[in-house]
C-alpha cells in the first residue's frame, strides 16, 4: 500500500509539475501577502504628497522613448498656454485642453501610479477606507490582499484596494537581470494592449532623486507654477506639472510592502479585463527565459495553488 | 430628461452585468445585483460609487449623494440627494413597452412622463421601443443638479443596424438626433457598448466604451478616463 501510495504521490507530483510548467509555475514561491483592513476616515490625506510620489513613480515606469514623448507633449502644452500668457488673468480653456490631448494617452498609467501611491482607498458605498498593512491587524475583519479567501468581504476589500491586491511582485536573480527586466517592463507600460501600468522598485520606494530627466521635469513644474499663478481657475494639466515641485516631501509609495533591491511590484491598469489573470499571464511571457521569479500577487497566488 | 434618461440607462449598463456569452453572440445573465464601481480621476483620489439594480428599483449611491428609483404600479418615484438637499421627481408610465432589454433587469421601455414634485418645475417625456426612441423636455430644472442638463426640445432616434447584444432589442447601432443640435451614436454589440457624442452636446466626455465580463466590467472614456466594476 505504501508503494502504491508513493507511486500515486510521484505521479501526482509529476502531473502537477507538468501543469505548473505549462504556466511557468516552476518559478513561483510561497506568497507572503500584505493585509487589507478598514479604517475610519480621519484627517484629509495629503493629496499633494501623493500626487508628487505618483508623478515620479509614473515617470520612472516609462521607457526612455515614452518618457521623451511625455516630456515633449508636456512642453508643447505648456508652450501653448504660455503663448496666451497674461499676468492679469490667464484663461486656460479649450485651447489648453486641445494642446493637452497627447498627454491623455498617459493618464491610465498616471492613475495607476496615483492609486498605488495613495495611503488608503475608498470602500464604495461606505464611510470607511481600506488600508494595506504589512502585518496582520487585529480585529478579525482583515483579509490578505493576495490570499485565497473568496468571501464577499474579501472581494470588496480587494476590489477597493485594486492597486495592491491586483499587483504582482517580481524578484530578479542578479542586478544585471533586474536592469534588463525593468527595461523590458518599461517598454510595456505604455503599450496599448498591455495590462502593465506602473513599476515600483526598492529604489523609487525610497527616493526619486535618480529618476531619469528629473531636471527637465522639474523645469516644467517651474513653468507651470508661473502659469498657475496667473490662471483664473485651476487646470488639471498644471496640477500635473506642479506635482513634482509642490510637495515638501513626496509620499512613500506602497509602504506596506518592503521591496528588496532586486524586487519590483508591477501594478496593472485599472481598466484591464480580468486584471489579475491578465497581468500574471503577461508577466509569465515577459519572464520566459530569465531567472526572475514571481514572489507575490493574487493572480500569482491563484496559479500557484 | 431626454439625455439624462439615456445617460441613466447607459450608467446602469456601464456598471456591469453577468454577460458571459457563448461564442460571444448570445447574451445571457442579468445586470441584477449590487455593483461596486471605481473610476479614475486625474491626480486625485479615485471616485467610487455603488449601483444596485433590481427589477423594481435602481439606486446609485456615492459618498455624499444618491439617486433612488422605485417602480410601483404605472409609475416610479425618483428621489435624489445632493449636498444633503433632497428632491424628487414623479414619473408616470403610459403605454407599457414591449422591448426586450436583455440583461437590464429594470424595464424602462414604453412611454414615460417625468415631472417635478414642485409646482412649475416643468416636465419631460421619454419613449423607448424596440427600434425607436424619442423624448422631449419643456423645462428640466427639476433634475438632479449633478445630472446633465437635457435642455429643451425634442430628440428622436432609431436603430439603424441590428446586432446580437446582451441588451436584447437594444442590440445594434442607434443614432439619436436632438432638435437643438447634436447627435449621439450608441452601439450595443455582444458584451460591449460604445457611445459617441457629437461636438454640440459633448462636454468633458465625447466617447466611452464598456465591456462586461462575468461579475466584472471595465471601460475607458475620452481623456484617458478608466473605470472598473465588480458585482458583490
Amino acid at each position: 500500500m505504501v508503494g502504491s501510495s508513493s507511486r500515486r504521490t510521484v505521479v501526482s507530483a509529476g502531473l502537477a509539475c507538468i501543469a505548473a510548467a505549462a504556466l511557468g509555475c516552476g518559478r513561483r514561491e510561497p506568497v507572503d501577502s500584505p493585509w487589507l483592513t478598514t479604517v475610519a476616515p480621519g484627517e484629509p490625506e495629503d493629496a499633494v504628497a501623493t500626487r508628487a510620489a505618483a508623478f515620479w513613480v509614473f515617470v520612472d515606469s516609462l521607457s526612455p522613448a515614452a518618457r521623451q514623448r511625455f516630456i515633449k507633449a508636456f512642453d508643447d502644452a505648456l508652450a501653448a498656454a504660455e503663448a496666451s500668457f497674461d499676468p492679469l488673468g490667464l484663461e486656460l480653456g479649450e485651447d489648453l485642453d486641445q494642446a493637452a490631448r497627447p498627454l491623455e494617452a498617459f493618464l491610465p498609467q498616471f492613475n495607476a501610479a496615483f492609486a498605488i501611491s495613495a495611503p488608503s482607498w475608498a470602500l464604495p458605498g461606505e464611510k470607511l477606507r481600506v488600508r494595506a498593512t504589512s502585518a496582520e491587524p487585529g480585529g478579525g475583519k482583515a483579509r490578505r490582499a493576495w490570499g485565497e479567501e473568496s468571501d464577499g468581504w474579501a472581494r470588496r476589500l480587494r476590489f477597493a484596494a485594486w492597486p495592491a491586491s491586483d499587483a504582482v511582485r517580481l524578484r530578479a536573480s542578479s542586478s544585471a537581470e533586474h536592469d534588463r527586466l525593468l527595461a523590458r517592463l518599461r517598454e510595456q507600460t505604455t503599450s496599448e494592449h498591455s495590462p502593465l501600468a506602473v513599476i515600483v522598485t526598492s529604489q523609487n520606494q525610497n527616493t526619486f532623486a535618480k529618476v531619469a530627466q528629473r531636471d527637465e521635469l522639474l523645469a516644467l513644474g517651474v513653468r507651470a507654477r508661473r502659469l498657475a499663478k496667473a490662471a483664473r481657475k485651476p487646470h488639471r494639466l498644471l496640477e500635473l506639472a506642479l506635482a513634482p515641485i509642490d510637495a515638501a516631501e513626496p509620499a512613500r509609495v506602497a509602504p506596506w510592502l518592503k521591496l528588496k533591491p532586486l524586487e519590483s511590484l508591477i501594478v496593472p491598469r485599472l481598466a484591464t479585463p480580468q486584471r489579475q489573470t491578465a497581468l500574471t499571464r503577461e508577466l509569465e511571457t515577459l519572464l520566459a527565459g530569465s531567472q526572475a521569479v514571481m514572489t507575490g500577487g493574487a493572480g500569482y497566488a491563484k496559479f500557484a495553488r | 430628461m431626454v439625455k439624462t434618461g439615456i445617460i441613466l440607462v447607459l450608467a446602469a449598463a456601464c456598471v456591469g452585468c453577468s454577460g458571459s456569452t457563448d461564442d460571444g453572440d448570445e447574451a445571457t445573465g442579468s445586470l441584477r445585483g449590487t455593483w461596486d464601481v471605481v473610476g479614475s480621476s486625474l491626480g486625485r483620489q479615485e471616485s467610487t460609487f455603488v449601483v444596485t439594480l433590481e427589477p423594481s428599483s435602481f439606486t446609485v449611491v456615492t459618498a455624499d449623494d444618491s439617486l433612488h428609483v422605485l417602480l410601483a404600479g404605472d409609475g416610479a418615484d425618483i428621489a435624489f440627494s445632493y449636498s444633503r438637499q433632497i428632491d424628487s421627481v414623479v414619473a408616470t408610465q403610459g403605454a407599457h413597452g414591449q422591448a426586450n432589454l436583455g440583461a437590464l433587469p429594470i424595464d424602462i421601455s414604453g412611454d414615460w412622463n417625468f415631472s417635478s414634485s414642485q409646482p412649475g418645475g416643468g416636465n419631460c417625456s421619454w419613449s423607448l421601443e424596440a427600434d425607436a426612441v424619442s423624448g422631449s423636455c419643456n423645462e428640466s430644472n427639476f433634475r438632479p443638479i449633478w445630472a446633465p442638463d437635457p435642455g429643451t426640445g425634442t430628440m428622436t432616434g432609431r436603430r439603424t443596424r441590428a446586432a446580437q447584444s446582451m441588451f436584447g432589442d437594444l442590440g445594434g447601432e442607434w443614432t439619436l438626433n436632438f432638435t437643438d443640435g447634436g447627435s449621439l451614436t450608441a452601439v450595443f454589440e455582444g458584451n460591449n457598448m460604445a457611445l459617441t457624442l457629437s461636438d454640440e452636446i459633448a462636454r468633458s466626455v465625447r466617447w466611452f466604451n464598456l465591456t462586461f465580463d462575468g461579475d466584472s466590467a471595465y471601460g475607458t472614456a475620452d481623456g484617458g478616463l478608466e473605470f472598473s466594476a465588480n458585482r458583490r
